[in-house]
């Protein structure tokens, strides 16, 4: 696979994702996906990733990751995302408090016949925290 | 510049963090760097990049980072990196001076190269899980 055949396997990921069409990552992502940085208490694999999905989106109905940079070479492949959402329900230890918030991630990716094989990420927790009002901003 | 070029700038941008060698940074950040992750109230450029890291050692004076991945497309060079560090300095995230508390986390940092320097960095570190291990945070499922 070329570094831009991967860059689009991502956009399909992360498509999937935003569209909540979950079905349609068992066509991007490897049933055994290892995911260093997943939240403890979910199961391996594609399966882990999908339960997150489902809790995130019942919790966060209007979640939308936003690709800003894609970045790739040999078989890994780097995104910068912009993750919004309005939380609706407590979740992660986030309730809600009627408040949207938008904040920065990056992903990176190992891709592997054709499918994301190895997934780590980061996301900008303590801005979510801070623009919902749940920390103070700047500390 | 072609990306294993700009990759060497990145791993010597960590050879001076790694040694604190603070006054080498002006060696690979361009003095109108623009640091997209810094904390707020930071002076912008070189400056403010400086006194990041000096903050960092201050709380942290063994902070070593280790780098995981590095890709490079284009003028962007993305590192995924892991660092360690014993808490032995001043007060940091509200945990107390001394704390003696061993920190491990992961990051991701993006790289934009130009004329052979750092121009602009984006970064997200793992911030909850640096609160988790110096006790500041509740620990997942504590």
């Amino acid at each position: 696979m070329s570094p831009e055949e991967n860059k689009a396997i991502v956009c399909r990921y992360q498509e999937a994702y935003n569209t909540n069409n979950l079905d349609a990552l068992d066509g991007v992502v490897a049933a055994d996906i290892a995911t260093p940085t997943m939240l403890p208490g979910f199961p391996s694999g594609l399966e882990g990733i999908k339960q997150l999905h489902r809790l995130t989106v019942d919790a966060w109905p209007d979640m939308h990751v936003e690709i800003e940079d894609l970045i790739a070479e040999g078989d890994r492949v780097a995104a910068r995302v912009t993750v919004s959402a309005t939380p609706q329900k407590e979740a992660f230890g986030v309730p809600p408090t009627g408040k949207s918030f938008k904040v920065g991630g990056m992903y990176l990716v190992r891709i592997a016949g054709g499918k994301i094989a190895e997934h780590w990420s980061i996301e900008d927790a303590i801005g979510i925290m801070q623009q919902l009002g749940l920390m103070p901003a700047g500390g | 510049m072609s990306t294993e070029e700009n990759k060497a700038i990145v791993r010597r941008y960590r050879e001076i963090h790694n040694k604190s060698q603070l006054d080498q940074l002006g060696e690979v950040l361009a003095a109108d760097f623009v640091g997209h992750s810094l904390l707020p109230g930071m002076p912008a450029g070189l400056d403010g990049a400086r006194m990041v890291h000096q903050a960092g050692l201050a709380g942290f004076p063994d902070a070593r980072a280790t780098t995981e991945d590095l890709l490079a497309e284009g003028d962007k060079v993305v590192e995924r990196w892991t660092q360690t560090m014993t808490h032995t300095g001043v007060s940091m995230f509200g945990a107390p001076a001394g704390s003696g508390k061993k920190v491990k986390v992961t990051g991701i940092s993006i790289y934009r190269i130009a004329t052979g320097k750092i121009v602009e960095h984006w970064s997200q570190m793992d911030v909850v899980a640096i609160l988790q291990q110096l006790g500041v945070m509740p620990a997942p499922g504590g």
